[in-house]
């Protein structure tokens, strides 16, 4: 185990988003009054998800009918492993591999639904850790899941059972899992339909990124912390771009913060660590400089600049044309960040930018939201 | 306390990355530090270089590293850097006690174990600050 703390501190959301956006492999283990979860992440990817009490994905099937008497018998002695289910379901053509692997999937969504609605509990992570009977449940998706979609699903679960509520809260109040606190829906109306407007005439592989999309505009809202708002946007720039920087704006300098798909810089330092020393003047003229002055975004191909020159000859990439974004996040009408992206090493296309640069502006919102909550805080407080 | 904790530096050393980014994200809880008030370094060498250039109001560092664990880098901070008031905390794998013992001896200020708890964290290290 490497961190202990309360999911009113750090909701279970940011916990996946970092897991998801470092590739790592581990368990997040949940507890609250009367329950426990534990998700299983590989590189980065939801590969298993528990709930207790809830459901287990055999009892998931046998509700589903797709578990004969004989197979529910075998099942009742407990979760079957992955070996069984597939002899039980795929062997007798119950079901294909794949439609296993569906239900697998729809499983794990749900469990990961119910768990990010938990609001009162405790975690634990532990990284580069794995159950010892991982390898063979049942429940395992071995290509794994994706975060984001996962968070999307929990989203719209969550605006379902909000909708059902309010539509019978006067007949019955009913039971909620978060201990009948009011839940707010993960998706508004707004964002549902900006999301309708992203997936206009999507093609299949925009959809997973317009669906993480429309759950980071949502979760959004939620946080009230400036890094886990950035953290957000790069974890959506990273499904754009192969490379990127997270720049604080400290004085008239970029400071580098933090980076996605960089390799390790000269000297054998960490990529992190060459980004921290990344210092880009904002009084010389670069497109930086322009991004910020304006509040603009900038997106296309790599300028002839001597900023750009010293950049990509410090991360790599110095004479390759490559298409870039820089796009500013500004707060109280001035930018604070900078995030910048390519595709490095040329050989992609920057697809999607135009929905990152609508996630720049919500982000943008939330951090003033954020920088005036404080305020009030300070003044209440009388410092 | 905002007030006060925002002209604090802090040290983060650990050579998993996402265990430092978990660690300035517990930071930023603290009320006043935000993601600039932190620094990060990936084993005690960089760590090292870090404070040498540096001025930092406190240090939680990892023991197990590459090049130089933490406890090199608290030997080095004390005896060659003859820092002797920079507080260093340690943050030591569970059953590591006798890193724990050896990091004390050489002069560290206090130490978690792993798990580390968010709200122990967060307590140790508005203490530390607090008091310089």
């Amino acid at each position: 185990m490497q961190l202990t703390g309360d999911l009113s501190d750090f909701a279970l959301t940011d916990i996946l988003q970092i897991l998801a956006l470092s590739r790592k492999t581990g368990m997040v283990l949940l507890e609250g009054a009367g329950w426990g979860g534990r998700i299983t992440i590989e590189n980065g990817r939801i590969t298993e998800a528990t709930l207790q009490p809830g459901e287990t994905l055999t009892e998931s099937l046998a509700l589903a009918g797709l578990l004969g008497p004989n197979q529910k018998s075998l099942a009742a002695n407990g979760d079957l492993t992955q070996q069984q289910l597939e002899k039980l379901l795929v062997s007798t053509g119950i079901l294909t591999r794949n439609g296993l692997v569906s239900a697998i999937r729809r499983h794990t969504q749900r469990v990961i639904g119910r768990l990010v609605r938990m609001e009162k509990g405790r975690f634990s992570i532990a990284l580069g850790e794995l159950m010892r009977s991982h390898e063979e449940s049942s429940s395992r998706l071995n290509d794994g899941l994706d975060v984001g979609e996962a968070l999307l699903y929990a989203a719209h679960e969550q605006d379902e059972s909000y909708k059902e509520r309010e539509s019978s809260q006067e007949e019955d109040p009913g039971v909620s899992l978060n201990g009948g606190r009011d839940t707010r829906p993960l998706v508004s109306g707004h964002h549902a339909r900006l999301a309708q407007l992203v997936d206009d005439a999507a093609e299949p592989e925009n959809l997973a990124r317009s669906n993480l999309l429309c759950s980071l505009l949502a979760e959004m809202r939620q946080h009230s912390f400036e890094a886990e708002v950035s953290l957000m946007i790069m974890r959506y720039a990273s499904e754009l771009a192969t490379r990127g920087i997270l720049f604080a704006i400290k004085d008239s300098t970029l400071c580098g913060l933090g980076q996605f798909g960089l390799s390790h810089g000269k000297d054998g330092k960490s990529a992190d660590e060459m980004v921290r020393q990344l210092q880009l003047p904002l009084d010389a003229d670069s497109v930086f400089a322009r991004v910020v002055r304006t509040g603009e975004p900038f997106v296309g191909e790599m300028p002839d600049n001597y900023w750009f020159s010293e950049l990509l000859t410090r991360i790599g990439g110095y004479g390759r044309e490559l298409k870039l974004f820089v796009l500013p996040l500004t707060c109280n009408e001035s930018p604070a960040f900078v995030i910048y992206g390519d595709n490095y090493p040329g050989q992609s296309d920057l697809k999607g930018v135009r929905e990152l640069v609508a996630l720049a502006s919500q982000a943008s919102l939330v951090l003033e939201r954020i920088a005036l909550q404080r305020r009030v805080s300070q003044l209440e407080s009388g410092t | 306390m905002e007030a006060r904790m925002s002209n604090k530096s802090l040290l983060v050393v650990d050579d998993s990355a996402t265990m430092r980014q978990l660690l300035c994200m517990t930071l930023t809880r603290v009320e006043g530090i935000t993601q600039a008030n932190i620094t990060e370094a990936y084993d005690g060498e960089d760590a090292l270089d870090k404070v040498k250039s540096g001025n930092f109001d406190l240090v939680l560092t990892d023991i197990r590293m590459p090049r130089m664990d933490g406890l090199e880098f608290i030997r080095k901070v004390r005896s060659e850097l003859n820092e002797q008031t920079l507080p260093i905390i340690i943050i030591s794998t569970k059953g590591a006690e006798e890193d724990v013992q050896t990091g004390m001896n050489l002069g560290a200020s206090g130490y978690l174990s792993k798990p580390v708890s968010m709200s122990r964290l967060r307590e140790l290290v508005t203490n530390f600050l607090g008091e310089h």
